[in-house]
């Protein structure tokens, strides 16, 4: 009685003054973002539609210093299968948003990553909001759609778009070639198994949600126990780390400033790496053709160092090697190719191919981190 | 949805067929954006018509349907140009089997020209890849590049400019290339890591190397069983200009064909002059110049085996070896006036594989091989055909499935 009163409550809080959500097939998506009712435009604020969750990850993808939101609508009366390592087995129905956004100072794009989480945070005076990005689950699979701003609604563009900005730096300007990637890009990262082609959630695995809700303390996983939408197993669930932390250890790029144990820096490397690499760098991914791994499970300690790069000479590089031999030289940042694909932003070496124009510093720092805190030669 | 995309089939009909091209080079952003819609649009059997003209993209294409055909008016008519291109690794992707791309160019992309990622039953028929302003590091590496593809066939294809390989075969199976010309690459055609091709009729001229079959570590699939014949490889001897740390870094300028760690090949009946380190290089993955080669996983085969080498036409060529070592060789044993044999080998072999049927067969008019003896520092160079004398098994010709 007492559990249904507390799910009833907080159905209550989520359900706020928002719409209710609508689910179209995939003949028939609508051309406004408005239509699905999940993520609208209220005069200066974004309103998230009925029984529709806003969630936040550990470390989350790069993407340009843009702030997200995100969000999970599952149909009433249907739930997810939990899984501790792949993605949650979620229903048919359910649609997943993430909203793109800056910061505006002085005509100029500001960086926005520090976002709260929060919608009721975002004053659309002020910010910019670009793109909203959702995977539908059909039937068929999950379809990706990539949605427009234009004022107060966003438009389904199936080919994407480029934008240009200027986004200011700590004492710089420089000139952002925003992406919306296409439908099919999407499935450039989505597609985490490239032989059957199937579009999947990344972030919605147990890894990346264990953490608390951006609008209360509660675990995001044991909320979604609480309004009964997955069953959790008993025990410690897997956890990536947490970026902000680890944003905050970095400062401005002083590495030597840690005050960390080698683990967490590895953790915080080999989460980073899962999130930003993995999807395409897993044995069954896009870049499997390179023999590089670096999904979590392919980079801890019990796995094929030379698989994880260490020692590894490229196979199809190009001038992605940026000159240097291996992809991780141990202790030598500086001559491994899986920092400098993080440094460069020349379009044909940067990594990820898709969705990084500028250099994500903090990201670079700490995978610098643990290559320099790694042993070994290679001879 | 339906309708629109009827509408801009009927579109792209009447403009491959009806309208006057853009001759001007102009932007023709409604094409553009027509063909992008096309491409992630597509359902299984769409020919995608590409009309004559410059069509300019500053971001990538990917292509994820089965079945599709992207169909242009010629190789020198329907150009895609990626000059100025911001974003994305390649100029055209494709993660789709039943693909046919026929008579168009891909231009000056940043990246790779048309990667074609995992597909069955691939057909590049009449596609020009070019990086126009000719040789230079900073061009995109591949042109024509399939990976993990299986029943494939490029023919009647030109490759040119690419800072790594012009038309690149990489981890497939039941490949053919033929008719098509290779100019201006680091290295012409390379087949790497695949299973069962035929490289035929092929041009490969003013490259660094002319054709490459090599083996890469590190991949689930080692490749074998590639014939090469019936192909002009003349005066490959371009410098090098890949990017270090590359595997095609490696290749000396002037290396006619190169064959690392593969097995099971055979080289017939072609033209080979001219390539002034030597018109064959047969090398473990020891010598290649690559990295990490004191270190290999154990179950990588780094030793070229089986290799069968027969009724070539050889002439001119070895007269000036891009490396030091290999021109040492070349004065101490045939003096300041000669040149190297005509078939160069660094001489390491498996010691676990020393039968006759694994050793290079040279059954050649005369051609000879030279034994640099790599393991030694080249200590002990050797033109001794006595263990070559020998011939292998012919290859199986490879039938392609119907497309």
């Amino acid at each position: 009685m007492f559990r249904n009163t507390l799910i009833a409550l907080l159905l209550g809080v989520l359900a706020g003054c928002g719409q209710p959500v609508s689910f179209f097939d995939a003949q028939h998506y609508p051309a406004k973002l408005s239509d699905w009712g999940i993520v609208t435009r209220s005069g200066n604020r974004l309103v998230l539609g009925q029984d529709v969750d806003t969630y936040d990850l550990n470390t989350p993808l790069f993407s340009d210093y843009a702030g997200k939101l995100r969000t999970l609508w599952i149909p009433p009366g249907e739930s997810a299968v939990f899984d501790a390592d792949k993605t949650l087995e979620l229903p048919v129905g359910t649609i997943l948003s993430k909203t793109f956004f800056y910061d505006q100072h002085n005509g100029q794009l500001i960086r926005s990553d520090q976002f709260s989480g929060n919608p009721a945070d975002l004053d659309l005076d002020r910010t910019l909001i670009i793109e909203t990005r959702l995977l539908v689950h059909q039937p068929h699979g999950w379809d990706a759609l990539p949605y427009v701003w234009d004022g107060a609604d966003a438009v389904l563009k199936i080919t994407g778009d480029l934008q240009t900005f200027e986004f200011k730096q700590t004492d710089s300007s420089i000139v952002l070639n925003y992406q919306v990637p296409s439908k099919n890009e999407c499935a450039g990262c989505h597609a985490t198994d490239h032989t059957s082609g199937e579009n999947q959630p990344i972030g919605m695995k147990a890894r990346h949600l264990n953490r608390p809700h951006p609008l209360e303390a509660t675990n995001q996983l044991d909320r979604l126990s609480q309004r009964g939408l997955i069953r959790l197993p008993a025990g410690d669930l897997p956890a990536n780390a947490r970026w902000s932390d680890a944003q905050l250890h970095v400062g401005d790029r002083d590495v030597g400033d840690w005050e960390v144990s080698d683990r967490d820096v590895a953790h915080r490397a080999r989460s980073y790496l899962d999130i930003n690499c993995g999807h395409c760098h897993n044995p069954r991914g896009a870049a499997d053709t390179s023999g590089l791994m670096l999904d979590i499970a392919s980079t801890g300690p019990a796995a094929n160092r030379r698989a994880m790069g260490v020692c590894k000479p490229p196979i199809a590089s190009g001038g992605g090697s940026g000159g240097n031999l291996y992809s991780i030289v141990p202790g030598k940042p500086a001559q491994s190719i899986l920092s400098y694909r993080m440094r460069t932003t020349d379009p044909a070496d940067r990594m990820p191919e898709i969705g990084r124009t500028l250099v994500d510093a903090e990201g670079v720092a700490v995978v610098d981190a643990w290559l320099a805190g790694m042993s070994g030669e290679c001879l | 949805m339906r309708a629109t995309l009827i509408l801009l089939s009927i579109g792209l009909i009447l403009s491959g067929c009806g309208q006057q091209p853009e001759s001007t080079g102009k932007p023709s952003a409604s094409f553009e954006e027509s063909f992008r819609l096309a491409l992630e649009t597509a359902s299984s059997g769409d020919v995608i018509l590409v009309p004559a003209g410059t069509h300019r993209f500053n971001r990538s294409l990917t292509l994820n349907t089965d079945g599709v055909t992207i169909r242009g008016e010629g190789m020198d008519k329907s150009i895609l140009s990626f000059a100025g291109q911001v974003a994305g690794a390649e100029g055209l992707l494709v993660n789709a089997s039943d693909f046919v791309i026929e008579d168009i160019a891909i231009e000056d992309t940043k990246g790779d020209a048309l990667k074609i990622n995992e597909g069955k039953n691939i057909v590049v028929r009449r596609v020009r890849t070019e990086w126009t302003a000719g040789p230079a590091t900073e061009n995109g590496a591949y042109g024509i590049y399939p990976v993990q593809t299986e029943n494939t066939l490029i023919e009647g294809s030109v490759a040119i400019g690419a800072s790594d390989a012009g038309i690149y075969v990489g981890q497939s199976r039941q490949v053919v290339v033929r008719d098509s010309r290779a100019e201006y690459n680091v290295a012409g055609i390379e087949i790497e890591n695949t299973i069962h091709a035929d490289v035929y009729n092929n041009v490969a001229t003013n490259n660094t190397g002319g054709i490459l079959v090599f083996n890469m570590p590190q991949i689930n699939q080692a490749g074998h069983s590639t014939r090469v014949y019936n192909n002009r490889i003349v005066d490959n001897n371009t410098p090098n200009f890949a990017i270090p740390g590359t595997a095609v870094s490696g290749v000396p300028a002037g290396s006619g064909m190169v064959i690392n760690s593969n097995d099971r090949v055979e080289i017939f009946d072609n033209d080979i002059k001219n390539n002034q380190t030597a018109n064959i290089l047969i090398s473990s993955y020891f010598s290649a110049n690559f990295a990490g080669q004191r270190e290999l996983a154990e179950e990588f085969d780094p030793y070229p085996e089986t290799i069968y080498i027969y009724a070539n036409r050889f002439s001119g060529g070895g007269e000036a070896p891009d490396r030091a070592a290999l021109e040492q060789v070349r004065i101490a044993l045939f003096g300041e006036d000669g040149h190297l044999p005509d078939i160069v080998w660094d001489g390491i072999q498996n010691p676990d594989k020393l039968a006759p049927e694994f050793a290079i067969c040279v059954n050649n008019d005369g051609a000879q091989l030279l034994n640099i003896d790599g393991a030694n520092e080249n200590k002990n160079p050797v033109v001794d055909m006595s263990g070559h004398q020998c011939d292998h098994a012919k290859l199986p010709v490879i039938e392609l499935a119907e497309i």
